[in-house]
């Protein structure tokens, strides 16, 4: 019998570790469980389990003591994060509290972050857009960063396997910039959004409005079926965890998956250290963890370790992981890591309004709306701005209540609200931003978070390319819109700060050269071939497409080429 | 099966099993009438003005609804502590306002009176017409907000189910 009470090596040894169950980490848990390897599945957050840990889920809206709104102490304790537009009474406790987790902006830069379970795959905005050959062939074009070191067609089947698992929705629309998925029934859009995207067509040749491809069951298979999940039921609830598993989120489908399989061991409150590295057996054999609410420091061993945490969370990891060998950080020879951090340009907007199709009403929500591909500089550079934008665009036609006066009257009209004369449009800007030297993350030298670990320093901006490329969405739309015959276009630039688009990427990222890259084409540590980076720290580029989906991809591929090396004896 | 026992058994407000961040229980306490800010005077004059603003007629009134309690915890909470004290000071204007114009508190007075002086009010300077404005926007709020409106009257439909995107008027 054993003796729980010895803390053994043996317990604390598995075959892989998966530094977080977000979006990515889950993936690479329910893929290296799915291949009978022991796995521990660290996350730094408390457990988050499917429905029963959604304590707002089922909450109607007078359940909520501010109408949804947060408490004024609330939004000013939490600057950053009170900022995210998915912060609300109903979601939250999924957003970690400003205070509790410090960085340094040395420039300004609003890091919006989920410590949980499941990470922001629980809020996360489901939108999920693969990338094609035009958009991995934007370095080597262009020569604004290294080569990506994989094509469309090396990610092309892992696309298909994970949209499937995971339940894509989507419309086949045939653009060999935005290859179609495997999909599930599209969204539909609804009449004004119809005469945008037709008006559009008719206009013009090089660009398409499309219906978004989302991350909603919209017509269950039989894969969702046995993994507990049914049909979006059009709550547009999301945010708060979905108690249907009608969108995909670590909780509801890869880590309950991966439990079942009986490898999974899953630990929360463990903030990860570092990964530790032995210099005479010349590879990573663990990760030191200090467990969030002990402070306790424990070590654990594996053959091949995950890293899963966030983009510039694995960053942290990678940079705080010193060794005789890496002394500026675990792979990091080339010095690169860190560095060559982008993001999406979220900072544009235009709304107007259209006075057709005024004899018709929307009736029920929908999680999902129209998507506009990037049509700049797809086929050749063609404008004074390198590379381009894709565009979210929406149509509503909203109520009002004639709120004058008190009494009776004003009872009456607010239980009765008319329709708007028109309805409204709207479109936001998705822009690619180039990586570059200047744009980096590095450990403070002095100031540390409660668990003892260096506090990140963010420095990250926009530059030229951002501001012409945003003028120039602001030229197009207005003109797509008026041809649309849209109305009192108003033109809005937010002055958004670089990471509330929560596409933050790169400083890990992935190149042909150890010289000028972290990770080699299978996602592992150019230098530490048993270590995995496949969220989005690895991105060499950022194209314009959400990325959730690629990072699912990426880490599918790599945690089979993972367990490929490790049969072969190469790990 | 299991997991539709877990969905009856939370639609009946069972809670959850973790425990949330000390900040999402700290607005929860306040869910409680105890932690009202107003004395018991201030609470009543305030709800005889949520009724004046949305009154009771052959449906429930702001005053049965509680609005004043949902528009009390509002001004507590997510505005200016300033305006918090905008709102106190206001209530006991107005009641004086009504013991000098009518001879009685607003507990006392009817409907109608009520209704003009709080609008008498309102055109007595600046920050007694945004006082006015806070309290009638927060009572529209809360109202619409309410469980009886958003089940009885302006239906609310938690779970659509669907999405029709053109629908003949």
């Amino acid at each position: 019998m054993a003796n729980f009470n010895i803390d053994s090596k043996t317990n604390r040894t598995f075959d892989a570790i998966v530094i977080g169950s977000g979006i990515s980490g889950g993936w690479a848990a329910k893929e290296l469980t799915g291949k009978g390897l022991k796995t521990l599945v660290l996350e730094r957050g408390r457990d988050v389990k499917h429905v029963v840990d959604y304590p707002t889920t089922m909450k109607m809206p007078w359940e909520f003591p501010h109408a949804m709104q947060m408490p004024k102490e609330v939004i000013d304790a939490n600057p950053v994060i009170s900022k995210c537009y998915a912060f609300n009474e109903t979601s939250a406790h999924f957003f970690v509290k400003d205070a509790e987790h410090p960085y340094i902006q040395e420039k300004p830069f609003d890091w919006i972050r989920g410590y949980q379970v499941g990470g922001k795959s629980i809020m996360w905005a489901r939108q999920t857009q693969r990338w094609s050959q035009y958009d991995f062939d934007g370095p080597s074009r262009d020569g604004f960063a290294v080569d990506w070191p994989i094509s469309y067609a090396d990610i092309a089947p892992w696309y298909s396997y994970v949209e499937k698992f995971a339940g894509i929705a989507g419309n086949k629309d045939g653009l060999p910039h935005l290859p179609d998925g495997e999909f599930l029934p599209p969204h539909k859009m609804n009449v004004v959004e119809k005469h945008f995207q037709k008006s559009v067509q008719q206009h013009y040749r090089d660009r398409q409005i499309i219906i978004g491809r989302a991350a909603h069951i919209t017509e269950p298979q039989p894969i969702h079926i046995k993994q507990g999940r049914g049909q979006c039921q059009n709550r547009t609830m999301c945010e708060r965890g979905c108690p249907f598993g009608g969108y995909f989120n670590s909780n509801s489908t890869t880590i309950p998956w991966a439990a079942k399989t009986g490898k999974m061991t899953l630990r929360p409150h463990s903030v990860v250290h570092s990964i530790i590295y032995d210099d005479k057996l010349k590879r990573a054999t663990g990760v030191k963890v200090i467990d969030s609410e002990t402070k306790e420091e424990i070590d654990f061993f594996a053959k091949i370790i995950f890293l899963n945490a966030a983009a510039l969370n694995s960053n942290l990891i990678l940079l705080n992981s010193k060794s005789n060998r890496f002394q500026n950080g675990l792979g990091n020879d080339s010095g690169v890591l860190g560095k060559y951090v982008a993001f999406h340009n979220y900072t544009a907007n235009i709304n107007a309004d259209f006075e057709g199709n005024l004899d018709v009403r929307i009736e029920g929500r929908q999680p999902n709306g129209p998507y506009i591909p990037r049509f700049r500089n797809v086929f050749k550079q063609e404008t004074g701005f390198l590379r381009g934008y894709a565009a979210g665009f929406s149509a509503g036609r909203y109520g009002y209540e004639d709120r004058n006066g008190i009494g009776e009257d004003l009872k009456k009209s607010i239980l009765n609200p008319k329709l708007n004369d028109h309805w409204s449009v709207g479109s936001h800007m998705m822009g690619e931003t180039i990586p570059k030297e200047s744009n980096f993350v590095a450990l403070d030298s002095t100031k540390k978070d409660a668990w003892g670990i260096p506090q990140l320093r963010i420095s990250v901006d926009y530059d030229d390319n951002d501001r012409k490329m945003t003028q120039d969405y602001f030229e197009q739309l207005e003109e797509m819109f008026t041809k649309a015959g849209f109305k009192n276009i108003r033109k809005t630039d937010q002055h958004r700060t670089p990471g509330l688009d929560i596409h933050e990427m790169g400083g890990a990222r992935m190149g042909k050269d150890p010289k000028t890259s972290v990770l080699n084409s299978w996602n592992q540590l150019h230098d530490c071939k048993n270590v995995f980076v496949t969220d989005g720290a690895c991105m060499t580029s950022t194209s314009t497409q959400n990325p959730s989906l690629t990072y699912m991809a990426l880490t599918a591929r790599a945690a089979h080429h993972a367990v490929e090396e490790l049969k072969k004896g190469n790990l | 099966m299991n997991r539709r026992q877990l969905l009856q058994s939370l639609s009946i407000g069972l809670t959850s099993t973790i425990a949330l961040p000390i900040w999402a229980n700290a607005w929860k306490k306040s869910e409680l009438a105890e932690e009202n800010n107003l004395t018991q005077l201030e609470s009543e004059i305030l709800a005889n003005l949520v009724e004046a603003i949305i009154p009771k007629t052959s449906t429930k009134g702001a005053k049965e609804l509680g609005v004043d309690r949902f528009v009390s915890l509002m001004v507590k909470d997510c505005y200016e502590s300033s305006i918090n004290d905008l709102l106190k000071s206001s209530l006991t204007a107005i009641n004086e306002l009504s013991k000098s114009k009518l001879s009685k508190s607003i507990a006392q007075a009817d409907l109608k009176s009520t209704q003009n002086l709080l609008l008498k009010y309102a055109k007595l300077g600046k920050s007694e017409q945004q006082m006015v404005e806070i309290i009638k926007q927060n009572t529209i709020l809360g109202y619409l907000n309410s469980e009886y409106v958003m089940t009885e009257l302006r239906i609310y439909k938690m779970i659509p189910g669907k999405y029709i995107g053109e629908v003949k008027i």
